[in-house]
């Protein structure tokens, strides 16, 4: 074809090959099909109507031949054929070795890394021997692969800090795009820490891996199989939360290697304390352990524990015997206590909201009736129960994150008969160690049986109250104003958490002006000295200042909050009454809730850092975000900070009295060990001491590879199985293995002649045509 | 000022008893008055002005007569007598159509006989009171099914939750525990054993009695009682002022006594 096609005047000095196809975009095999057997159809009735001429043979073979050109001529257009000439050339295939250099191939006597090059270099003449036979590529492979002069293994680091082979033969497949590798030799230990690690510790390939590994990969394993002993935590899987008084799981991934014993102890530890432990039965013959450990955390907050594992004579590491994890213990549910002096539509509004709240855990008490009310009925017929004051306010109030007081008189109940010799000045002492000491929140809410009314004054409540309180039993309606008022809003309560009904401090008042009144507030004596006042009564004074309607205090670990009248809820129930909706009522309480029990949110100061876990010789950012007790930015205040290493007695590093500039306080620290870090900061603001705040950081030396020194015999076998290659133990010193050797070619410099698109197919056709009519008609055929 | 008006009011309904036994009421009046000054005298304000009170509704239906007017008083007196709630003597009358209704989240409907529907107007701001915390509490004072009043309130139900169907109360529901503990809804009749009303998510914003409760506690100028009750006489009438206390208490605990801490509690009671 290529001659005729040098005859016909085509340059073909470029190639050596041709081939024939069609350039139609709707071309197929049965289209083709289907049209030739029209074709013959056609050329079949033809040749019949051709039959008055029988005597004359010649004349129909020649109408019938110039019918069949035509035709022919027709589907070369109709299929436009077209041939396609190229150049093949003979392609070279090339195998890869792969050797690991990854940090666990320093491990054993001599080292795995050591073994491999030394194998390489006594079976040199097998190596020359498939260097002939294709292009041989050698490559290091850690986290990724590195192309390397055979000669200069030796010299080649051993550092890698992972092993990935799914990036690794990812890269690999990348490299040799046109299908030339013929199959790979891998050198390692099997310990794949890298994106398919996951997969390999549960015994199977991934899949992702499949499809990258060549064919056949012919694999060696460099390691020592026997007398490693080895006890390692590979992997902890743990939430990143857990609620306190609630089971927390944590599994604990183990390896043990030669380890000889019937059990190995698992122990869980926070800041050096144990807090369970478990123990591990070793099976003979399995190696892999998933342990679960299960506890209690008893406090919120942020937590480092430690898993670990004891040394064992001859452990090749003891690195990995530990693994330290962090752990925010947070609130499953906050618990509320709400005890009313007596049923009242404050009392039901704020219930249902609270009762609403998924998030909330809500124990009500609330005194439906006194002893001045009527007591005949036999208890078998009531529902009542006896107030339980000594049970909640000596023995339960720990287990609670907020109490409510709600229009609640204490006196008739705390230190009577019942109490069992339980003084009302001890519960009331152990409400204020509640808030002070275990960090509780308290809510007062007014009414004619609460603040001063209440007999407060003078009392372990007085102490931690945002509000003083007048002595003394007040009758009539001494310490109490009925006339109905609207609450205003004071600059804090534009910016407080608590008060905060819309972002914007000028909306937020809007809002508040926009809610009914209030019927009716408490009279105090005035505030606290560090107490905030977010709104006020328009009118009423106490002293020289506005009378506080609603006020905040933090005291010790706690958070206190009065609200000086019984009819926040007409914030809901009226508001809607009048088109408006009771989201302003929710969101204030709820505000109020977070406040209360330190939400996070609500924090004056925040510490934190930029990244949780960084590598050792890279900068940590810690930064402290500021804010006064109105939640305005700092402006004037100073921060001491103060950075521990897990272990250490010391600090490592103390920032006494730094200025916080707008609210922010920015640290730079560079880790010199590796470790768990923990930060701890403190504020004072111009209204003196904001509150402190912790969190923790892990600085990692890359030791991943260290967590399991391996090595890992099945994975190896299972990647020789899937790709059809063979497996050995470099030990043994089995010879090179052996790759088929296939000839490739490969086609280039591609030229296109369409054979349909010329002037010379259409001529021939309309030729054609014209010929065979005009015979036909000569020999009288219509 | 309030505190005297109460006072008196109470003192008044306690001298109003029949005179025709003198001796028992006047020391039933005499225990009443020491009752009230015991309880008054340590407590000092009894409440945070009017405004804190419980105060009953009562919804004026159009075209009728509130025909339990003389129940008010004595069902008050007897939540205050037994209860710590604080309770407003004198009920207010409220339309349907009104805003102002959103000041009191009970409200009571009374009435015998068929009554014209309400406007969509006033179902609009009924169904808005009941669906963001209002209760009314309905007593069918005549006592039938399926005429008159039963007939007209059944069909204003339909009209103001029409996706709701109305439900009948359980031996469990809070209506028979939230103070006492009650197996039926005693009346001045029974006529159902239960409750019917609508819920809404969990609540009962309407509650239905076809047993005449009011008229249990109807007492006239003098005292007495103006309906007998029956079957149960006297010890079903004490029943009824129960359900009349379980009733409020429902309304400012809703469901309170299903609190866990009441459960034990309440269960060995009521083997």
């Amino acid at each position: 074809m290529l001659k005729f096609l040098s005859l016909l005047g085509v340059d073909i000095a470029d190639y050596n090959h041709w081939e024939l196809f069609s350039q139609a975009g709707w071309y197929s095999a049965s289209a083709a099909f289907f049209a030739l057997f029209v074709g013959a159809v056609i050329l079949w009735f033809g040749y019949r109507s051709t039959d008055r001429l029988k005597k004359r043979p010649l004349r129909r073979l020649l109408i019938v031949a110039l019918r069949s050109a035509a035709i022919i001529a027709a589907l070369v257009v109709i299929f436009e054929p077209a041939l396609r000439l190229g150049k093949v050339s003979k392609m070279s295939s090339s195998i890869a070795v792969l050797i690991d250099n990854s940090q666990s191939m320093a491990l054993g006597k001599p080292a795995r890394y050591v073994r491999a090059v030394e194998y390489i270099a006594d079976h040199n003449a097998e190596v020359r021997e498939l260097a002939a036979k294709f292009n041989l590529d050698f490559y290091l492979l850690g986290s990724q692969i590195s192309r390397i002069d055979p000669h200069t293994l030796t010299k080649a680091p051993v550092n890698a800090e992972s092993t990935d082979y799914l990036e690794a033969f990812s890269a690999l497949a990348l490299e040799y795009p046109t299908d030339t590798l013929k199959g790979a030799l891998l050198i390692s230990d099997g310990v794949d820490n890298g994106a398919a690690g996951e997969a390999r510790r549960e015994g199977r390939i991934d899949p992702a891996l499949i499809e990258k590994l060549p064919h056949p990969l012919h694999v060696m394993l460099a390691g020592e199989t026997a007398g490693v002993i080895d006890a390692a935590i590979t992997e902890v899987i743990a939430d990143s939360y857990g609620f306190v008084r609630n089971t927390f799981k944590v599994t604990v991934r183990v390896d043990l290697k030669g380890v000889e014993a019937t059990s190995v102890p698992l122990v869980l530890k926070r800041g050096g304390s144990v807090v369970t432990s478990r123990d591990i039965a070793i099976i003979p013959g399995q190696q892999s352990y998933d342990v679960t450990l299960e506890f209690k955390p008893d406090r919120v907050g942020r937590f480092i524990f430690s898993v670990e594992l004891p040394g064992f004579a001859g452990e090749s590491i003891r690195e990995n015997n530990r693994k330290m994890f962090s752990m925010e213990v947070i609130r499953d549910k906050i618990r509320v206590l709400q005890v009313v002096g007596h049923p009242s539509w404050d009392e039901r509004f704020l219930r249902r909201l609270l009762k609403q709240d998924p998030n909330i855990d809500l124990i009500s008490f609330f005194i439906l009736r006194t002893r001045y009310d009527d007591n005949t009925i036999p208890k078998e017929e009531l529902s009542l129960i006896p107030f339980p004051d000594v049970e909640i306010f000596d023995e339960k109030l720990h287990t609670f994150d907020l109490l409510i007081l709600q229009n609640f008189d204490y006196r008739p109940y705390f230190g009577n008969s019942r109490s069992g010799g339980v003084t009302a000045g001890r519960l009331l002492d152990n409400i204020r160690r509640f808030v002070v000491e275990f960090g509780g929140g308290l809510v007062m809410i007014g009414g004619d049986e609460s603040f001063s009314e209440g007999g407060y004054a003078r009392t372990p409540i007085e102490e931690v109250l945002p509000v003083k309180l007048f002595a003394g039993q007040s009758f009539g309606s001494g310490y109490q104003d009925l006339t109905p008022f609207k609450m205003q809003l004071t600059d804090a309560g534009k910016n407080h958490p608590v008060t905060r009904l819309a972002f914007n401090p000028e909306q937020n008042e809007k809002k508040w002006k926009t809610l009914p009144e209030l019927y009716g507030t408490n009279i105090v004596r005035g505030l606290a000295p560090d107490a905030v006042v977010l709104g006020t009564h328009p009118t009423l004074r106490a002293g020289a200042d506005p009378l506080p309607v609603l006020a905040v205090r933090e005291v010790g670990e706690g958070r206190v909050l009065s609200l000086l009248a019984d009819s926040s809820w007409r914030w809901d129930f009226l508001n809607v009454g009048e088109g408006g909706s009771n989201r302003e009522y929710i969101n204030f309480w709820r505000n109020a809730i977070r406040w209360l029990i330190r939400n996070p949110e609500t924090k004056l100061i925040e510490v934190g850092t930029d990244r949780p876990v960084y590598h050792l010789g890279a900068k940590a950012t810690i930064r402290a975000e500021v804010s006064e007790r109105d939640y305005r930015p700092v402006t004037e205040g100073s921060l001491d900070m103060t950075i521990y290493r897990e272990g250490d007695d010391a600090p490592v590093e103390r920032v006494i009295e730094a200025k916080i500039v707008e609210g922010s306080y920015i640290k730079e620290f560079k880790p010199t060990a590796p470790g768990y870090y923990r930060v701890t900061a403190s504020a004072k603001g111009q209204t003196g001491f904001l509150g402190s705040d912790e969190t923790i950081f892990e600085v990692s030396a890359g030791t991943v590879e260290f967590s399991e020194p391996g090595p890992d015999v099945g994975y190896l076998k299972r990647l020789a199985a899937e790709t059809g290659g063979t497996f050995n133990f470099i030990t043994d010193n089995p010879d090179m293995p052996d790759f088929e050797t296939e000839d490739r070619y490969r086609l280039a410099a591609k030229m296109t002649l369409p054979l349909w698109d010329n002037w010379f197919i259409l001529f021939f056709l309309v030729t054609l045509l014209g010929a065979e009519w005009f015979i036909r008609r000569r020999s009288g055929l219509r | 000022m309030q505190q005297l008006e109460k006072t008196r009011a109470r003192i008044k309904l306690a001298g109003e008893r029949r005179p025709a036994i003198a001796w028992p009421a006047i020391a039933g009046a005499l225990a009443i008055i020491a009752s009230f000054l015991m309880w008054a005298a340590p407590q000092g304000a009894r409440a945070f002005g009017d405004e804190a009170l419980l105060t009953v509704a009562v919804l004026k239906v159009p075209g009728a007569v509130f025909n339990r007017e003389q129940a008010i008083a004595p069902w008050i007196y007897e939540i205050e007598r037994r209860t710590s709630i604080k309770a407003n003597p004198k009920p207010v009358f409220v339309e349907a159509g009104d805003k102002t209704i959103f000041n009191y989240p009970f409200i009571l409907m009374t009435g015998a006989d068929e009554f014209p529907p309400f406007n969509d107007k006033e179902l609009q701001n009924l169904r808005r009171y009941l669906k963001y915390g209002g209760l009314l509490f309905a007593d069918n004072t005549q006592a039938i099914k399926d005429y008159g009043f039963d007939k007209s309130f059944r069909r204003m139900l339909g009209r103001l939750f029409p996706d709701l169907e109305i439900k009948a109360t359980t031996g469990d529901h809070s209506l028979f525990r939230s103070f006492y503990l009650l197996d039926y809804v005693p009346g001045r009749v029974i006529v159902d054993s239960f409750f019917e009303g609508i819920e809404i998510d969990g609540r009962w914003p309407v509650v239905y009695s076809k047993n005449d409760i009011t008229g249990a506690w109807a007492r006239d100028s003098y005292g007495s009682y103006l309906y007998s009750v029956s079957p149960g006489g006297e010890r079903q009438r004490e029943m009824a002022f129960r359900q009349g206390v379980n009733l409020v208490l429902y309304a400012l605990t809703i469901d309170y006594k299903k609190d866990a801490v009441h459960i034990p509690h309440i269960l060995k009671r009521r083997k």
